[in-house]
């Protein structure tokens, strides 16, 4: 065991303390390491002063959009049309229907036609369901050094045919001539690129497309990348999702 | 406050939370992205990495586990990952000796490094500021004492004192070695 006293007197002096015990060689060993370090700028470094103002505003903007409802689509078309299905298959008495025949023949027709235009809204309803998905997930994304005003929030819909990403950017420049923005979405098994942008529109959604998961591919970035004909990743991340 | 209680401030997301763990490691962590990175600007970004990554990865943190450790290794992870990813970035630079291969600091370095970075931070005051002078600066005593405007027997003393504490605090460092 190291006594207190001698790394003490050691760290404090860089000599060996008369009166207390030398420990082993690879015990001084350690001590001197520590005491390099001890005079090692990098010990004595600060963070830059706003820092934890940025880190304190994108974790705020995660919260609210961990928290932030998602839009619920409901189905009112079928249960409409269930219900105008019941009204269609309740039966009025005989008289009553005697009576009133033409009258009923003029409500069917009219129960039809609205069976059928509420028919068509599901079929509409349900298409946008199955082709975009309810949305799933919201992923926000943090300007790097590069963009550090930029932020954005990925909302990933599930779709038979992939996943479809709705990326609302905020503070990212038009991208310059002659440079373009690409989105990736990166996992243990690699870079999948999602689309090319470049907001010279102003800020606003991206709509983008994905053949890979959230789940294998977690990390979602944007990089800036040069109009040089090279597939691969510039490497310059101006948003992502986590390191 | 201790380690459990920044951790359950710090797993609520809101800004005290954040502001408590940032303060008590925002240093270690920019002194092991400074040694890795050698850059001050990457290794803010490592910072701020760092805190994003842990707050989003704080419901994962087992009650008991203790903090330091597990936001060590967020902070090596960023630091390491944006090293990787510098790598691939060209920037215009001078031209160097291509024979010249910069490889990251060993793990027991950087660890070292978290590890007396939080004892000094966790030093008062006064004393750190003697410790500082002493080691960093390369003064004695007895310039610390005129830049300080205060009695060299008082210098003395707060470098005892410090020196004690940053053994105890340290010591198993060395024995580890052993």
């Amino acid at each position: 065991m190291t006594p207190p006293e001698w790394l003490a007197g050691y760290l404090e002096q860089g000599v060996h303390m008369p009166g207390t015990d030398a420990p082993d060689a690879a015990t001084a060993d350690a001590a001197r390491r520590l005491r390099v370090l001890l005079a090692s700028p990098d010990l004595w470094s600060e963070p830059p002063r706003g820092l934890l103002d940025q880190i304190t505003a994108s974790v705020g903007r995660e919260r609210i959009a961990l928290t932030r409802p998602h839009p619920v689509i409901t189905r009112p078309a079928a249960n409409t049309a269930r219900s105008a299905n019941a009204a269609d298959t309740a039966r009025p008495t005989a008289n009553a229907a005697r009576k009133d025949s033409r009258r009923r023949a003029r409500m069917r027709r009219s129960a039809g036609a609205a069976v059928a235009a509420l028919l068509a809204a599901a079929a509409v309803v349900i298409g946008i369901v199955v082709t975009r998905g309810p949305v799933t997930t919201d992923v926000a994304l943090a300007g790097t050094r590069l963009a550090p005003a930029a932020s954005a929030v990925a909302k990933l819909h599930a779709t038979p045919s992939g996943l479809a990403i709705e990326l609302d950017v905020a503070g990212l420049p038009p991208s310059p001539p002659g440079f373009y923005y690409q989105a990736w979405m990166k996992g243990p098994h690699g870079l999948v690129t999602i689309g090319t942008f470049h907001m010279r529109g102003g800020p606003g959604t991206v709509e983008l497309w994905s053949a890979v998961t959230l789940a294998g591919y977690p990390t979602i970035t944007v990089t800036r990348e040069p109009e040089d004909g090279n597939p691969a990743s510039s490497g310059q991340v101006v948003l992502t999702s986590r390191p | 406050m201790d380690d459990d209680g920044l951790a359950d401030a710090f797993r609520t997301g809101d800004a005290d939370g954040v502001r408590a763990v940032y303060e008590r490691y925002s240093g270690a962590v920019f002194t092991i992205a400074l040694r890795i990175l050698g850059d001050r600007e990457l290794a803010a970004d490592a910072v701020q990495v760092t805190f994003l990554n842990a707050w989003r990865a704080c419901g994962s943190l087992d009650p008991g586990r203790p903090l330091a450790p597990w936001l060590f290794t967020i902070a090596r992870r960023a630091a390491i990952d944006l090293y990787r990813r510098g790598a691939r970035v060209p920037e215009p630079m001078e031209l160097q000796d291509e024979t010249t291969i910069t490889l990251p600091p060993s793990m027991e370095g950087i660890w070292e490094a978290w590890q007396i970075r939080i004892a000094l931070d966790m030093l008062p005051v006064e004393e750190r500021e003697v410790v500082r002078a002493q080691h960093f600066g390369g003064l004695t005593h007895v310039q610390i004492a005129q830049r300080l405007d205060v009695p060299v027997g008082t210098v003395k003393s707060r470098s005892h004192r410090a020196h004690r504490r940053l053994a105890s605090m340290l010591g198993h460092l060395a024995e580890a070695a052993a």
